[in-house]
């Protein structure tokens, strides 16, 4: 129980002894670790696509592509108490890329950020180094939803975990793993036995591909894993986090053209030795790939 | 080479001690007596000298698609060393910079006297670009530095690879500074360092040289592999550094123009997982990759943040 202060304030000027000794004992707490501390909190959660509606966008490629169906079998998901790593130990994407670029009249090899990523690195408190031969290490796990589910955003576009356990306060990143789905999932017809699914039609210029395939990740090191992803927020009672797939994000850098082997249904297949299964192997998993908010309940109420 | 020692000052040392004192009453850990020393090196390991393959402690290290790399230089600038512990205490805050040929050997770059004997756990260091103050450890050409200053470039590395007749040269600037902090020891897993009463300890910024060929990040796990590096050459058999932006990483080819498979004719996919790098090409890949090549004695991992 935290302690109740009176009413009544004193305030003096502290000695010099009285700050060194606030010094030492501030500076003997951070040399400790953290431990698990934090109230235990219940709050939600939402998987989601990044907005209603994404049923068409244009890729990177320059593709317009309009899916008529998605689906990707999601979790476990967890929220960590450590930034991601590498948090911008690499350039900015293409647009600040290019003004950066510009700016220094050349396209030399060199990092260049933007002002977000710049931030970024000053806001977030180094992670500690740490055993292993993994990059990432998150640290306390401040809230974990350990099942697994269907985000199939066209016949339901959340999916709604309650009752979530975690601990009262901040977390600085996220993981979403990608297992094979199991138990009664492996029998969705949307999923049809794959991590993820799709169906629909690109178009470039006067070229339309009808597609369909299924995305199967294989069980090599971390790759069923989607690790360190920025995510900032705070946990308490009642909180709901909302987390979002980017289906936009998917086919990035897929070129539709390259597909030639045909379904039964007609539609082009995206198989294993396909460019746009490649090129969505990657785009399902990286840094841009899921975002995540937190809304506290007066937030979500006023939605 | 620094020498940098540290004489405490009257009140610096009254809080030094009452910070000391309350550390270890708030967290049990022990507190060396006296004082000791410290001295850094810098490696590239047998792989810069030698290149790959390598044996390195009985174990094979060889590129997954059977490439032979040597290396004619190995250049990495580095320091600006700070050891200090989480109570607040400061051992070493060094701005001093240091150029080293890791293909030439490894050479020693601080010297820390009268440390007190005791963990520090925040050890950082930086790798970035040269300027007029960094100091050259093992005779680095003086115009190899200044195209590193010039470029901004914080490694610069030159070699080759052969595979049966095929041999393709390199010679590439990278610019990707870091920060590197909270580093953990190699050798126990520890965070940062000991100073040990009485003895020098030695202590190693082991530069990974295989992270320029890895097809995975996020991970100290991975495959070398030089022919999509190759296959980037798009006029001749010396690889730009730029060219690599041709090879994107949905659509990796090999030399024949061809999809890039493995033995079992499978398509070879990098794995940036959800490591941000800017364009998804095989040069930003490196970029990134290559950014995480500073560890402490050998596997010790660090935070990376880009400078």
């Amino acid at each position: 129980m935290p302690a109740r202060s009176s009413s009544r304030a004193i305030s003096r000027r502290p000695s010099l002894v009285a700050l060194a000794a606030a010094l030492a004992l501030a500076s003997g707490a951070a040399g400790c670790e953290s431990g698990t501390g934090g109230r235990p909190v219940t709050f939600d959660m939402r998987v989601g696509a990044m907005s209603t509606g994404q049923g068409a966008f244009t890729t990177s490629s320059g593709w317009t592509v309009t899916l008529d169906d998605a689906c990707v079998a999601v979790g476990p998901i967890y929220l960590h108490a450590n930034p991601p790593h590498l948090a911008g130990a690499s350039r900015a994407r293409a647009g600040d890329r290019a003004g950066d670029a510009a700016a220094r009249g050349g396209s030399v090899a060199g990092a260049s950020r933007n002002l977000f990523t710049r931030a970024a690195d000053w806001l977030v408190p180094a992670a500690h180094a740490h055993e292993g031969d993994q990059h990432f290490a998150g640290g306390e796990v401040r809230g974990e939803w350990v099942g697994q589910g269907v985000l199939a955003p066209f016949a339901d576009p959340e999916l709604h975990l309650s009752g979530i356990n975690g601990l009262a306060g901040p977390f600085r990143s996220f993981t979403v793993v990608l297992d094979v789905p199991a138990g009664e999932l492996a029998l969705d017809s949307c999923l049809r036995g794959h991590h993820a699914y799709v169906a629909g039609s690109a178009a470039l210029g006067d070229e339309l591909v009808l597609f369909e395939g299924g995305l199967d990740i294989e069980a090599e090191g971390q790759k069923r894993r989607v690790e360190g992803l920025a995510g900032v927020g705070a946990l308490d009672d009642g909180s709901v986090v909302n987390v979002r797939v980017d289906l936009a994000h998917w086919f990035d850098q897929a070129d539709f053209s390259t597909l030639t082997e045909t379904a039964p249904s007609g539609r082009r297949l995206i198989t294993p030795a396909t460019q746009v299964r490649s090129a969505w192997f990657i785009g399902a998993r990286d840094a841009h790939s899921f975002t995540l908010e937190v809304a506290t309940p007066a937030q979500e109420g006023s939605r | 080479m620094t020498w940098f020692r540290r004489p405490p000052g009257r009140l610096s040392g009254l809080l030094l001690a009452a910070g000391a004192s309350a550390a270890l009453i708030a967290c049990d850990s022990s507190e060396g007596i006296g004082t000791g020393d410290l001295t850094l090196r810098v490696s590239g390991e047998g792989a810069a000298k030698v290149g790959y393959p390598y044996e390195k402690n009985g174990a094979l290290l060889a590129f997954g698609d059977d490439w032979s790399i040597s290396f004619d230089k190995f250049l990495v600038s580095l320091g600006q060393v700070e050891l200090r512990a989480s109570d607040g205490a400061e051992a070493v805050a060094s701005t001093d910079t240091f150029i080293a040929d890791l293909h030439r050997g490894d050479p020693v770059f601080g010297r820390y006297e009268g440390l007190d004997a005791r963990r520090w756990d925040r050890l950082s260091f930086r790798i970035l670009p040269p300027d007029g103050a960094t100091i050259n450890l093992n005779d680095v050409a003086a115009e190899d530095i200044e195209r590193m200053r010039a470029g901004g470039f914080n490694y610069w590395i030159e070699g080759s690879a052969t595979l049966d007749e095929m041999t393709y040269t390199f010679a590439w600037g990278l610019a990707n500074p870091t920060r590197n902090s909270s580093c953990s020891n190699g050798l126990d897993g520890t965070d940062g360092l000991v100073v040990r009463t009485n003895s020098t300890t030695e202590a190693e910024i082991t530069i990974h040289v295989d992270h320029l060929f890895w097809d995975t990040l996020g991970s100290e796990i991975a495959a070398m592999r030089f022919t999509p590096i190759a296959a980037a050459s798009t006029d001749d058999t010396h690889v730009d550094f730029e060219e690599l932006a041709g090879q994107l990483l949905s659509d990796l080819r090999d030399i024949g123009g061809e999809p890039l498979q493995d033995g079992e004719g499978q398509r070879i996919v990098y794995n940036p997982g959800a490591v941000p790098i800017g364009e998804p090409n095989l040069m930003e890949f490196v970029l990134a990759s290559a950014a995480s090549a500073g560890h402490v004695n050998g596997l010790g991992l660090c935070t990376v943040s880009a400078l």
